[in-house]
């Protein structure tokens, strides 16, 4: 299930607060900084540090090649 | 067998009678408040609960043996005996469970002047003598005891707070669900024009018609009943001991908190123009807009009524107000009042000579969702999580009490709770709608950043 529009707008990584990349069709929040994906199980994320996975170079390679079709998420910060 | 953690709150006693809090332990802390109080005199209330003589008077005898004349003041509201800790300066005790049912009851205590005990300032010392004290009861030569009935000098100082000659015959309806206020309303409202019909003004602390408890809508429908159907102008709602209350309008519809304390603050302004206003932090922003546009400085707090009384005394605020219905007046020690807000109200009405509906409609500006809680596992370890969620792309963040979220045009405050596992949260926007899909969006995050059982 995607996530809300909203809770895209105000979610940041909770370690570096930076924006997320957000993979509908992986059903994950992805911060390429730090190279961890948040799992999201219903429409709901895990946005739990200790629950982050980490992502291998490959996945990184691979994700950051279809970044053209992830939503970067906290705009909702930015625009205040 | 006294259960201390159990009945000493973050602001009072509160507990049982007679398991948890029983004639045993309330001298105990009769002994524990002289002794930490350390005054010549202490000045002793109570409201309508049946336990509260043999409590009263057991707290009487453990202050008494401590060395502290007692000021036995009968039954009174909880503003009453605040305003009695200030006009006396002494030190006082009120023996009150405020809203909870007839088997509860408790104790309010506050230093001369009526400034705040609560846990961070006298409670948790007031607590260790209390143990002290059960263990090796006071022994002391008791002190002198005498009783003063002072409630008509504070109801002159009530009514010192509107220009009575402006008064009209406004229509109230007053529920006073068989609490204090069926004592202290007739005594403030008796030589004012008001046409005041009252509902449940019996003293009964056993509650025999509906909990005295008025932020539950279910205890509010008799007073809305009765004002539509008498055609009153305004129905008030106080709580057991009478310290809050709640305005219900011409139409029957409720008015919050906040917008109440918008409205107490255009009165307050408009006497003390320049002045400060506090207001807590989950209180509409149309309290500090109001505030602004009227030339005074709006200064938020966090909730919670020792706080707000120490703001005030930093800043001189002449007036402040909580979400919940507590409202605090310079000119009254800077404690609050229900009955002085009432009457601020009442004025205001017959000034302008219109229905209250019609005087709230400029504060009627947002949609609020009213307090939410959320079972969380680690309520604190929530907040944090959700405050690094929302980290670092800048909108207003503050730690002031929990975690505000400022999105501008709408937002959101979320804290932990002291005693239970659970996020209370509040959120205001500009309109039901956008309200509804915030609200689903912040209870998401929650639950994206709690850890899940």
């Amino acid at each position: 299930m995607p996530l809300q529009p909203l809770l895209i707008e105000v979610l940041a990584d909770p370690v570096d607060k930076g924006p997320l990349l957000y993979f509908e069709s992986r059903d994950l929040l992805y911060n390429p900084r730090r190279k961890v994906a948040y799992a999201i199980s219903g429409s709901i994320p895990v946005m739990l540090p200790d629950e982050a996975r980490a992502v291998d170079d490959a996945e990184h390679d691979d994700l950051m090649a279809s970044a053209s079709d992830a939503q970067e998420t906290g705009s909702g910060h930015r625009r205040t | 067998m006294a259960q201390l953690d159990a009945i000493f709150k973050a602001y009072d006693v509160r507990g049982t009678y007679p398991d948890q809090l029983d004639e045993q332990t309330a001298k105990a802390i009769g002994a524990a408040f002289a002794t930490f109080a350390k005054s010549p005199r202490i000045a002793v209330a109570r409201d309508m609960r049946p336990s509260g003589v043999a409590l009263a008077s057991a707290f009487e005898a453990g202050a008494r043996a401590c060395g502290s004349e007692v000021i036995d003041l009968g039954m009174g509201s909880t503003d009453f005996c605040y305003f009695v800790s200030g006009h006396l300066d002494a030190p006082a005790a009120m023996f009150t469970a405020s809203h909870n049912p007839a088997q509860y009851n408790g104790i309010k205590l506050c230093l001369s002047g009526a400034r705040p005990v609560g846990e961070e300032s006298g409670l948790r010392q007031i607590k260790a003598l209390t143990e002290q004290f059960l263990e090796d009861p006071p022994r002391g030569e008791p002190a002198p005891t005498s009783s003063m009935d002072l409630l008509e000098i504070w109801a002159d100082h009530v009514r010192g707070f509107v220009d009575t000659a402006v008064l009209r015959p406004v229509r109230v309806v007053a529920d006073t669900a068989n609490g204090m206020g069926g004592l202290v309303a007739p005594l403030v409202f008796g030589p004012l024009p008001f046409k005041v019909e009252y509902l449940y003004a019996e003293l009964d602390g056993t509650f025999p018609n509906h909990p005295a408890d008025p932020i539950q809508p279910e205890n509010l429908v008799d007073l809305v009943t009765k004002v539509r159907e008498v055609g009153a102008d305004v129905g008030l709602a106080f709580d057991g001991d009478a310290d809050r209350v709640f305005l219900i309008d011409e139409t029957g519809a409720g008015v919050s908190g906040s917008l109440t304390t918008a409205l107490v603050a255009t009165s307050m302004l408009k006497s003390h123009p320049g002045s400060t206003v506090l207001y807590n932090l989950i209180c509409s922003k149309v309290v500090p807009e109001t505030v602004a546009a009227l030339g005074g400085t709006a200064v938020r707090t966090r909730v919670g009524h020792s706080y707000i009384k120490q703001v005030m005394a930093e800043t001189g605020a002449v007036f402040g107000g909580e979400h919940s219905g507590h409202y605090y007046y310079r000119e009254n020690f800077r404690a609050d009042s229900g009955i002085i807000t009432a009457l601020v109200v009442l004025e205001l009405m017959s000034k302008a000579e219109a229905p209250l509906s019609e005087l709230v409609a400029p504060f009627r500006r947002y949609a609020d969702s009213g307090e939410i809680n959320t079972a969380v596992k680690d309520p604190n370890a929530a907040v944090e999580s959700i405050a690094a969620t929302l980290g670092g792309t800048g909108p207003a963040l503050d730690r002031l009490d929990g975690l505000t979220a400022d999105y501008g045009d709408w937002w959101f405050n979320l804290r932990p709770s002291n005693t239970e596992p659970l996020l209370r949260l509040n959120i205001e926007a500009p309109d039901a709608a956008s309200l509804a899909e915030h609200t689903t969006t912040v209870l998401a995050l929650i639950e994206a950043c709690s850890e899940r059982s």
